[in-house]
């Protein structure tokens, strides 16, 4: 142990490089796996405390299918036996006024104060809701920061508009929230909304405390018996469990990127480390011929890996758990995008965590050790150390290689299952680490032909730059070829995801040139996940019904609806100038369509029957279609108006698509909209800006993929680095021999530059067809499997053509600036070493 | 014999830095060699053999003094300037033969001649001259890997011949080789003095190899 921390720290003060090259690569990986992890965890607990906050931390939560329930029907149910307490809560999407417009705010409605007759002063009979808001009077409203700073701002902002009604807050006393986010939210007593606002007295959700006397299941059974079927009632693990399911897309493939990240580190630490090997190979004889056993040599190299595992996981963390910072914004993003607000939590260190990156950091060193060990413990006593590769890889173990590489190829191909990825995420990111490792087995036979394609041209006096690289790559085949492998894997990552958002970014944007070519789009403040209740106003359906300059128009009503314990949507599409509804008992004209990610988690396509519950009991459907709708993933079924006034009651419109006629300007006509109905806070926008919406809204979906990209791109410059100096390293003896016969700086520095770009132009090469592989899975499999949706493939040439222009430039650039100082100095020394 | 020396050394220092301490290695060192002259020079270890041959090559410089070869004054030159100078006019072989491991044998020799931009033809033409003359014709298509270490320093000997270069500077030729490998390479340098009129410059810590040499030059720590 003695010698071994001798040895390694003699090691270290000569080549200090090196080791750092080592350190900063692990670390680099592990503070992208940890930024992940820490950004996944904050942002997921951020979205369940949310979530637990407005359950009141209930033992279930009653709900309707169709998301409303009368708010009489709190008193009935805390007449119920056993149960102890009940609290309605409620959600709407409210309008502020302004001196300068009008602002969205999410307008939450909680019964603050106790229903049930148990002691009001005894904490531990109050849920954390109750216990919280119990000192709060009707007359307070909770807002969040951001709210209270508009408020604040002395810019008229206090006029508030839900449902139609408005009050105005400056009359409230205001208190900041910051468990209501970064948005415009607040929280206000129900009595007090429904009194001010919710003139139908409707309400989203009753949570339930139950008496422990009596068991839970029980307890449901009873209720329902009362109720029917068209209610719900869920607990916290089901709710748990319909959260653990929303947002498993996102976490698996989350880790999918980490892990990738993970692979590209282990590549880097081999590649400088199996240097390192090299350059000790002396060592390892000398030791040898003194009496060392292998195993010596495998100890030795084994605490050096762990040492350097350590410290390069310990720094990951750190530098992790800042990145983290920022992760989570994006990813925060990312959720509220796609799922509901989350407050960002502060990112905190846990034990777990850090313990989790330390063993990662320890087993990928170790792991990337084991085969240059193995060497060592090989290297005879009689070896010449002459500080070149010796055990090259000829081309029969290329071919083992491709052969392995094309077998892994076709088994990841017949695992790609839809069935078997949903049902096990794991399987997803090993097919997706296995489809890499077969496509860059290919690479050492292609490598090896290169350059024995290439070397016969190269035997011409003015080509003795090309001669001379090549030559370097075939004696560093090997570490050449695992080069190659790190930057094309790193690159690859990037092209894939690029390729990836760009094909949906493509389908999404073609699906809303055909579904949204209206010129104007009029609708009531945007709904938080569509949870609004509020519908245009009749006049202004009229208006519009009967204005000239309207050639068409679609009405449009979404509402939430429990499926199978999951929400999903269901949406509805009435021609405007048509006439009158027809008869709702006219069966023939009620017609369903489902979409392609209801489709996918339901196990469900055309032809088939759906049941769907309505107040007056199941009814089923035959499904017409199945349809390509990037709207949510969730699911969204389709109905005729008929078909949806027989399932939730009335056809309320809540949105209007128009087309106008030729001569008509959208803005004037928008103008005109807002002239004759001054007091609507309507949200009009026309159809380019509808489509910029729905494009800002997918971006801000895929934000945390664009920091994933980011993220691989300091990867693929990291490894550019490393190899550059590696190659300088590598070659000291080289160049200083011919620098010795008399070659110039510029002809050396051209040596250099060719052999980086040769290894460039292999890495995007292979990054390309990497980067294609995996996108197809991504689209045609992962999407499928988790999201359902059609995406149609399509490569983004631009994108892919400057990452890879940009590429050549930056190895160019490095390697003639490094050059410099690399060859001018030390010439004596090194034409002294052997 | 041309009545300028072909190489002029006059009050050449050198120093190095050990540690804090800097140690002189070459004082007012002066040197004539003239044109087609072979002088071997010798002495311990650390008495600034290889450093003298170093910056006679331009590959180190001189902390005072001046160094002229074939009348320019090498110490003046940029590195860039030295290199080309060096490509031209000097051949150099070294102690470890520093042949560049994975070219063979026959482009290990063609390598300055590429650099200096020849003609192929000429160039092969010249390079099977020098192998055949230094013996290792048949062995032009091996490794460096796959030859003795007599051979690689014939190689050495004809890649430093290659672009016929006036002045060939060998940094103990036979230091890693057998007294009949040595004794090989030692006749080469004659037969290339007599063939080619080089100049050479031989540094040895073996007194006896100096037998072929017109002279002997002694370096010691004290005084040449």
């Amino acid at each position: 142990m003695n010698f071994a921390f001798r040895y390694i720290f003699s090691s270290a003060k000569k080549e200090p490089g090196r080791i750092l090259l080592v350190v900063l690569g692990l670390s680099l990986a592990i503070a992208t796996f940890c930024a992940i992890r820490l950004a996944n965890d904050v942002s997921l607990r951020s979205f369940e405390s949310t979530a637990r906050f407005l359950r009141g931390n209930s033992d279930l939560v009653l709900s309707s299918l169709s998301g409303r329930i009368d708010f009489e029907l709190v008193s009935f149910v805390t007449n119920f036996p056993g149960i102890r307490s009940a609290s309605g809560r409620l959600e709407r999407a409210g309008l502020l006024s302004g001196d300068s417009g009008h602002e969205h705010v999410r307008v939450l409605a909680l019964d603050l104060l106790k229903n049930s007759e148990f002691d009001y002063y005894n904490p531990e009979a109050l849920s954390d809701r109750e216990q919280f808001f119990s000192v709060l009077s009707g007359e307070t409203i909770l807002v969040s920061p951001a709210l209270l700073s508009l408020i604040d701002s002395k810019l008229g902002y206090s006029v508030l508009q839900v449902e139609g009604h408005s009050i105005d807050l400056t009359r409230f006393t205001l208190l900041p929230l910051s468990l209501l986010g970064d948005d415009f939210s607040l929280v206000l007593d129900l009595e007090v909304y429904l009194d001010r606002f919710g003139k139908d007295r409707e309400i989203d959700a009753i949570d339930l405390i139950f008496d422990q006397r009596q068991s839970l299941e029980q307890s449901k059974s009873e209720l329902f018996e009362i109720l029917g079927p068209y209610f719900t009632l869920s607990s916290e693990e089901e709710s748990k469990e319909r959260l653990a399911t929303l947002t498993e897309a996102l976490r698996v493939n989350l880790h999918y990127m980490a892990a990738i990240a993970l692979f590209v580190a282990m590549l880097v630490v081999y590649h400088v480390m199996s240097f390192l090997g090299v350059r000790r190979r002396a060592d390892f004889s000398l030791l040898k011929s003194i009496g060392a056993a292998p195993g010596t040599l495998w100890r030795l190299l084994f605490f050096e890996a762990v040492l350097l595992g350590l410290i390069g996981a310990v720094l990951g963390y750190g530098l992790g758990y800042t990145l983290a910072v920022f992760v989570s914004a994006d990813l925060s993003s990312t959720i509220k995008a796609l799922y509901a607000q989350v407050v960002v939590q502060e990112v905190s260190f846990t034990l777990k965590s850090f313990i989790e990156a330390i063993l990662l950091g320890v087993a990928f060193s170790v792991v990337s050790v084991v085969p240059i060990a193995y060497e060592a413990s090989r290297v005879t006593h009689i070896g010449r150390g002459s500080g070149h590769d010796e055990m090259r890889v000829d081309s029969p173990a290329n071919l083992g290689w491709a052969l392995a590489g094309f077998g892994i190829l076709m088994a990841s191909l017949a695992l790609s299952d839809l069935t078997l990825v949903r049902n096990y995420p794991g399987l997803g990111l090993l097919l997706a680490l296995l489809l890499s490792v077969g496509v860059l087995c290919l690479l050492p036979l292609c490598f090896w032909w290169f350059l024995k394609a290439v070397r016969p041209f190269c035997q011409h006096p003015g080509r003795v730059a090309l001669l001379l690289a090549i030559d370097h790559m075939t004696s560093s085949f090997r570490r050449g070829s695992v080069t190659i492998a790190s930057v094309a894997l790193a690159l690859g990552m990037f092209i894939g995801i690029t390729t990836m958002i760009s094909s949906f970014r493509g389908s999404v944007s073609n699906w809303m040139q055909e579904t949204s070519d209206g010129d104007v789009y009029i609708s009531l403040p945007g709904p938080y996940q569509n949870r609004s209740t509020e519908r245009l106003p009749v006049n202004l359906i009229e208006f519009l019904r009967a204005s000239p300059v309207v050639s068409e128009g679609t009405q449009s009503v979404v509402v939430p609806y429990r499926f199978s314990g999951n929400d999903i949507f269901v949406r509805s599409y009435q021609p405007l100038l048509d006439s009158k509804a027809q008869n709702m008992d006219n069966s023939q004209q009620c017609s369903l369509a489902v979409s392609e990610s209801f489709a996918r988690r339901y196990q469900v396509d055309s032809g088939q029957e759906l049941a769907l519950t309505s107040s007056k009991g199941a009814i089923r459907y035959e499904i017409k279609e199945v349809v390509a709708d990037y709207s949510s993933e969730r699911g969204t079924v389709y109905l005729s108006p008929q078909c949806f006034e027989q399932l939730l009651g009335s056809f309320e419109t809540q949105a209007i698509s128009l087309k106008l006629d030729s001569q008509t300007d959208s803005e004037e006509f928008i103008t005109e909209i807002r002239d004759l109905f001054p007091d609507l806070p309507l949200q009009i926008r026309d159809g380019q800006g509808l489509r910029d919406e729905v494009i800002e809204t997918f971006d801000a979906t895929f934000k945390i993929t664009y920091a994933l990209q980011t993220i691989s791109l300091i990867l693929v410059s990291f490894i550019i680095l490393n190899t550059i100096l590696i190659l300088f390293f590598e070659r000291k003896h080289e160049f200083a021999t011919l620098r010795a016969i008399g070659a110039s700086l510029n002809s050396l520095r051209a040596l250099a530059v060719i052999e980086a770009l040769i290894i460039s132009v292999l890495a995007c090469i292979f990054a390309f067809i990497l980067g294609i592989v995996l996108s197809l899975f991504l689209i045609y499999v992962i999407n499928l499997a988790y999201f359902g949706w059609s995406v149609v493939f399509s490569i983004s040439w631009q994108i892919i053509g400057v990452t890879f222009v940009v590429t050549l430039i930056l190895v160019a650039a490095l390697t003639f600036i490094l050059s410099k100082g690399a060859l001018q100095k030390n010439m004596q020394e090194a034409l002294r070493y052997e | 014999m041309d009545s300028e020396p072909y190489i002029e050394v006059k009050q050449l220092s050198k120093s190095f830095k050990v540690g804090a301490t800097t140690q002189l290695v070459l004082d007012t060192l002066d040197l004539k060699v003239d044109r087609g002259e072979f002088v071997g020079i010798v002495g311990k270890s650390g008495s600034g053999k290889s450093t003298l041959l170093n910056i006679i090559a331009g590959l180190e410089l001189a902390d005072g003094g001046e160094v002229r070869v074939a009348g320019k004054l090498i110490s003046t030159l940029s590195s860039e300037q030295s290199a080309a100078f060096r490509l031209k006019n000097i051949g150099i072989t070294f102690q470890f033969f520093h042949l560049l491991p994975n070219l063979s044998l026959l482009e290990n020799i063609l390598v300055p001649g590429y650099l200096i931009g020849a003609s192929r033809t000429e160039l092969l033409k010249r390079a099977h001259d020098l192998a055949r003359w230094v013996e290792i014709e048949q062995l032009l298509h091996k490794l460096p890997s796959q030859v003795s270490g007599g051979e690689l320093q014939r190689a050495a000997v004809a890649r430093s011949l290659v672009n016929n270069p006036a002045l060939l500077l060998a940094d103990e030729p036979t230091g890693n080789l057998d007294s009949e490998s040595g004794e090989h390479v030692m006749q080469l340098f004659s037969d290339s003095q007599s063939r080619f009129n080089t100049t050479i410059l031989m540094v040895t810590h073996d007194l006896e190899l100096c037998s072929r040499a017109n002279r002997t030059v002694v370096l010691s720590k004290d005084r040449t």
